[in-house]
């Protein structure tokens, strides 16, 4: 049948090729449905910088806040400013190439440019301070970062993933093991709340 | 359906017709209309467009290559390809600061507070900024002007820093051809000039910074003959002449409308298309405002209306009487002549020159002379005398700025003496003195003869487009050639550009420095909120850098900051050190004071108003009233107007005031010839007839819009379209009103009262209008009653209208339960002007696009908030209703029982809510909304934005991509942010602290939004309240936004209509 592909008509070869696509499409589709692979979960992207997080967060035990200070205050945890690096590599290994590199950044106000590894779906919103008020740890959401060498994506971000908590979780007596009790006095025992707008809008 | 609910006009009256109480289109008033939908109805064929046939159509007539199936298949096609591509994400950086500022983290918006220097004064704006970026303009409350009110233009205003066609460095203009060259260049050779220049003029609007005033001189004062010529095209010149004529103080009067029990307007649009009509309309409605007071004696402030063309003012009168262009003052006098010669009253009653003066103006000729009835102006003058003090007469806007327009405000002048208003409600020591303002159009003229004569070496305009301000008139381009040197300081190589020598490319307001005084001891001070966004310098910086380059012998201050690093931010803050700081600092540090001002925006020295002694009314001024009378003209005349969008077509380029309906006609896109329907079918013309206006030799094609409210024989047009050198948005649009102003004797401008030919082209032109798109059907959706009914009866109207208030209805759907907050609205219709400024407001928050002329023809426009406009009464002078309508946020919601993907559903604090990620475009939520607010994404319109407008978007609200619907979402962003803050402070939300952005800019407050759970919030209140009722209530969708019925203070059944016959 390929040897007559020629002597098709151009509508035919284009019909052919639409429903090649269609099957394919609806393949991928299935595969995607059975493997959930597209949420990205275990991508651990090599940076610009080889930052330890075990070094940092697991053996000096820094506070994950000293570097991300958006956290308790914004939407984006965010990731810190060179600035924020000098403030110790100034004189901690300031000898090493990789402290050299980052100081090479700040001396010539160029950011550094790291990549990223936590992405939402599109059009959902998180945030932060929210989770990080209800006395959350960062762990159950982005796993035992102290331990890791290079940052790895743990949780699925997933809608069903964030509807595991949100749907009729009691997030005061949360089986997350680090949720603070009575964190937030004014509403005590709130539900995690799951309006679409919650998250979509 | 029984006959009783029937909303169909012709059916309820038994087969005989019957108009509907309130209607959008003139259709709506004849039989055929009801016949024919009907009929359509019956033939299935009551859609607007019939999709299929509508691209049938474009495949026959399209000049694009591609037909429309082919476009299917390529489409298909990509669509599968997406698919493949979607395999591996995208790799994403995340770029920190090198060093981050401190006050900034990221998702986290700042606030700063500015001043829009806007027209004369300005207003105080908080400028709200995202990662550095400004994103939105909010009224700053502490700002005694305006305070949390915006008007669209300033709303707007934003979208013009971001305009790609933005001038980004400076060009020199060879035969209307620019060439970029440096600002070393520039600086350089027009030192060079002015160094051998003597007669060096200055031209600018109206200057309301001190410093920049201080400036300017200092920077003449190099020059042997150097002078600052003022010229403030937007306050009529002829007003602040009249004043001096009247009092020999010359100067701008501000009104105190929250003083004034009636206002008494004879072609005054301060409601509309005024500069400061935001802020008028804010002390206006505080002695309107019926909630919160007893109905049984509830009080409220009189508007009547004396105008040639349906204005904003207008629309908001309780009494409104058509006049034709330039008989204004007729009527004017009329009024005097009534108070002060036929009734004897007042103290200039005794006074001869002033019989003299009004003799010949009688209640009884002048009724015959202009044709409306004696006993309205009786009536009028016996009001305004009972109001003495308490009263407000204005006047003369461009729709009245006729060849008497002098004579309008001699008359305006004289009756607020004569009633005791003036210092009064007149507050003649509001503004600081501006010497140069009071003289503007003498100056300017002047300036203009100065040039013709060759005696102008160097001329610097800033600010201003006089080449297209009516230059055919005034034949300033023809001026500028006699000029050696001409430098325009511009955003863009416009109309005035083209014929400059050098353009110098000017700040945006957010990226410059500056104060004003807006009104007399209140300084305002302008901060820059971003970083410039192309090459561009400041007015200010520009001459301290044309004094540094020429060495230039400039006094003072101005010399030294010349020479210092600091430029303009420099000399502003050396200026307030020697002149502000030393008598208000109160023993702060310069330093701290400095930063206390700039934080709070505005620092209040006085009481808003100089201390003055009262003035007397020089009634030799009068002597003027005698000279050439215009005598009784049969012919058709023109009032030009401003649009309260557009205004004078500054902002030409700003797609979000070119999409905006105007208020009273929704015509988007274009001008347009309004006239009446009498003098319509008289000159046998129909709605989008092409028409060719002449006014003398100067003529401009226009479609026709046949507009209820116009006057017997007078025709309106608006100005500020036809730019020719705006940018890709304002090129073309509409047709250029100002080349039909014309100069008199005196050379005053002449906008109104010309005699004008209007020949039929022959040809249609579709204008592009909203309100045709949704119709009433006779359906009760507004509500409007007497202020006398409603103190008889609060609830005046329900009692009337059986299907507003149905009794319980039952209901197919599970009941909600609201356990926290449940969001709710209530909109006044008494407080609600129609200005708009909530639409651009809207549309700046939620990142909505303008989708084009073409678009909107084909009502797929996509504002979230629309302004419906009612009228009822006769169509020659109706009675006007605006009613904000957005969605509905029904507990019922007739679109979410119809989504097949639950892409719209109701959540648990009453929001209707929309899933953007989750809708796939069917658009039967749209098809079943009762009050069509949804708005679906027929295009990617985010691909239009372009160089830097994507820096515009709020990053708190999704931009929605092509086959998605939306809808107003009731701000839930700033919902989320706020419920997100009072739980970090561990508190419930406090009633007022949220608002959405069309309440939060509202002048009159007219929109309330809270929590409805909390039965003492004010929304809860007025949810209460007997006026209160909700839109289309008998289909029981139980919407959250409840509105307030409209009350009029005039007696029923009294409109003027019938007095032109």
């Amino acid at each position: 049948m390929l040897g007559n592909f020629g002597q098709l008509s151009v509508g035919q070869k284009i019909a052919g090729a639409l429903v090649a696509c269609l099957v394919l499409t609806l393949v991928g589709a299935g595969v995607v449905y059975v493997f959930p692979t597209a949420s990205n979960q275990g991508y651990a992207p090599e940076q610009p910088i080889p930052f330890s997080h075990k070094l940092h967060a697991g053996t000096h035990k820094i506070d994950c806040r000293y570097c991300h200070v958006g956290v308790t205050e914004s939407r984006h945890a965010t990731v810190p400013s060179v600035s924020v690096c000098m403030n110790c590599h100034r004189v901690v290994k300031a000898e090493s190439p990789w402290i050299q590199q980052i100081k090479k950044h700040y001396d010539e106000k160029k950011p550094i440019e790291w990549v990223r590894v936590h992405r939402l779906p599109d059009h959902a919103r998180f945030n932060h301070q929210a989770h990080v008020r209800k006395g959350l740890d960062c762990k159950a959401c982005h796993g035992d970062v102290g331990q890791m060498e290079k940052v790895r994506q743990v949780g699925a971000l997933s809608m069903g993933w964030c509807l595991q908590c949100h749907r009729g979780m009691d997030v005061s007596s949360s089986v997350l093991s680090a949720a603070k009790p009575g964190a937030d006095p004014a509403h005590p025992g709130e539900l995690a709340p799951y309006q679409c707008s919650t998250c979509h809008y | 359906m029984d006959t009783q609910t029937n909303p169909n006009p012709q059916a309820s009256a038994g087969g005989e017709f019957s108009r509907p109480r309130h209607w959008v289109s003139l259709d709506e008033l004849t039989p055929e209309y009801w016949a024919s939908s009907a009929d359509q109805e019956a033939r299935g064929q009551e859609f607007l467009h019939k999709p299929i046939e509508t691209l049938a159509a474009m495949e026959k007539t399209s000049s694009f290559p591609l037909q429309r199936r082919d476009f299917l298949t390529l489409m298909g096609a990509s669509m599968a390809m997406t698919g493949f591509a979607c395999a591996r994400r995208p790799v994403e950086k995340i770029i920190p600061y090198v060093v981050k500022p401190e006050e900034l983290t990221p998702g986290v918006a700042n606030l700063y507070a500015s001043t829009d220097p806007g027209v004369y004064g300005g207003f105080g704006v908080l400028v709200k900024t995202r990662e550095g970026r400004p994103i939105k303009l909010e009224g700053n409350p502490d700002h005694p002007v305006n305070g949390t009110a915006l008007s669209a233009r300033v709303q707007a205003s934003i979208l013009d820093l971001y305009d790609p066609d933005r001038l980004a460095a400076p060009v020199t203009v060879a035969s209307g051809r620019p060439s970029p060259i440096s600002w070393a260049e520039a600086d350089a050779a027009i030192a060079e000039r002015l160094k051998k220049a003597a007669r060096v003029r200055v031209l600018t609007p109206g200057v309301s910074s001190p410093s920049t005033r201080k400036l300017i001189q200092e920077f003449l004062a190099s020059f042997e003959d150097g002078k600052h010529v003022q010229w403030e095209p937007n306050h009529s010149s002829d007003r602040v002449a009249a004043q001096e004529e009247c009092y020999g103080d010359g100067g701008l009067t501000a009104y105190r409308l929250d003083q004034a029990d009636l206002v008494v307007s004879f072609g005054s649009d301060f409601l509309g298309a005024d500069a400061h009509a935001e802020a008028h309309a804010r002390q206006w409605f505080r002695k309107r405002d019926l909630r919160g007071q007893k109905h049984s004696d509830a009080r409220m402030s009189r508007l009547v209306s004396f105008e040639s063309t349906l204005t904003l003012t207008g629309s908001n009168s309780d009494e409104r009487h058509a006049v034709n262009a330039g008989d204004e003052v007729k009527v004017a006098l009329a009024v005097a002549h009534e108070i002060i010669v036929a009734s004897q009253h007042s103290a200039l009653a005794g006074d001869a020159p002033t019989r003299e003066a009004l003799r010949d103006f009688s209640a009884a000729k002048v009724a015959v002379d202009v044709g409306i009835a004696e006993e309205a102006i009786k009536k009028v003058a016996r009001e305004l005398w009972e109001a003495r003090g308490r009263g407000l007469v204005v006047g003369g806007d461009m729709h009245a700025g006729s060849a008497d327009a002098f004579k309008l405000h001699l008359a305006v002048n004289l009756l607020n003496s004569a009633l005791e208003n003036d210092g009064a409600t007149v507050d003649y020591a509001a503004f600081a003195p501006n010497a140069g303002l009071a003289s503007g159009w003498r100056d300017y003229s002047a300036l203009i003869a100065e040039m013709q004569a060759g005696r102008v070496d160097v001329l610097l305009v800033q600010g201003l487009n006089p080449a297209y301000l009516y230059g055919r008139a005034t034949g300033f381009v023809d001026a500028l050639s006699k000029v050696n040197t001409v430098v325009h300081v511009s955003d863009r190589v416009d109309e005035t550009g083209i014929h400059a020598h050098f353009v110098l490319p000017e700040h945006h307001f957010l990226e410059n420095w500056g104060d004003h005084e807006p009104r007399a001891g209140v300084l305002s001070l302008q901060q820059p909120t971003v970083h410039p966004l192309n090459a561009t310098r400041s007015f200010q910086d520009i001459l301290l850098g044309l004094i540094r380059a020429g060495k230039l012998s400039a006094s003072g201050l101005a010399l030294r900051m010349a020479g210092s690093e600091g430029g303009w931010h420099a000399y502003l803050r050396e200026n307030w050190k020697s002149s502000v700081y030393p008598s208000h600092g109160r023993g702060l540090p310069f330093e701290e004071f400095w930063v206390d001002v700039l934080q709070k925006g505005v620092l209040v020295t006085g009481g808003g108003s100089r201390e003055l002694p009262p003035r007397r009314f020089k009634t030799y001024a009068l002597r003027s009233l005698l000279k050439g009378r215009a005598a009784k003209m049969d012919e058709i005349r023109l009032a030009l107007y401003l649009k309260s969008t557009l205004g004078d077509g500054s902002q030409a380029n700003n797609g979000w005031l070119q999409e905006m309906p105007d208020p009273v006609s929704t015509v988007t896109w274009d001008n347009h010839l309004n006239v009446g329907p009498s003098l319509a079918a008289q000159l046998k013309l129909k709605q989008n007839d092409m028409v060719r206006v002449s006014v003398g030799e100067a003529s401009v094609e226009v479609p026709v819009l046949v507009q209820p409210g116009m006057p017997a024989s007078t025709v309106s047009l608006a100005v500020g379209y036809g730019r020719k050198h705006a940018g890709a948005i304002g090129n073309g649009v509409g047709a250029d009103a100002f080349s039909l102003v014309t100069l008199d004797s005196e050379r005053r401008p002449v906008f109104a009262g010309n005699p004008v030919k209007v020949e039929k082209l022959g040809w249609k032109y579709e204008l592009a209008l909203t309100q045709g798109h949704h119709r009433a059907l006779g359906r009760p959706i507004v509500n409007d009653v007497t202020l006398d009914e409603y103190r008889r009866d609060p609830a005046a109207e329900m009692h009337t209208n059986p299907h507003l208030r149905p009794k319980s209805v039952p209901t197919l759907w599970p009941v909600h339960e609201y356990k926290g907050y449940r969001w709710g609205m209530a909109v006044d219709q008494t407080a609600c002007t129609g200005c708009g400024a909530c639409v651009i407001a809207c549309q700046a928050e939620n990142n909505i696009p303008i989708v084009g002329r073409d678009r909107v023809r084909m009502s797929r426009e996509m504002h979230w908030i629309r302004i419906d406009r009612y009228y009822s009464g006769s169509e020659e002078n109706p009675d006007v209703i605006f009613q904000p309508m957005m969605c509905q946020h029904c507990e019922n919601a007739p679109c979410e029982t119809v989504c097949p993907v639950l892409a719209t559903t109701h959540n648990d604090e009453g929001l209707n809510d929309m899933t953007y990620n989750r809708c796939v475009g069917t658009r039967y939520c749209q098809n079943n909304c009762p009050y069509k607010v949804r708005r679906f994404n027929f295009f990617d319109h985010w691909k239009d934005y372009r160089g830097n407008q994507n820096l515009l978007w709020n990053p708190e609200v999704t931009v929605r991509t092509r086959g998605v619907m939306e809808k107003c979402t009731f701000c839930v962003h700033r919902i989320q942010e706020t419920k997100n803050l009072t739980k970090t402070e561990g508190r419930k939300l406090r009633d007022g602290e949220l608002k959405t952005a069309c309440q939060q800019t509202c002048p009159t407050d007219a929109i309330a939004f809270g929590d409805i759970n909390d039965p003492n919030s004010r929304v809860s209140r007025l949810r209460a309240d007997a006026r209160a009722f909700r839109s289309l209530e008998e289909l029981n969708a139980k919407p959250a936004i409840s509105y307030l019925t409209k009350v009029r203070n005039k007696e029923k059944g009294a409109t003027s209509h019938g007095e032109h016959h």
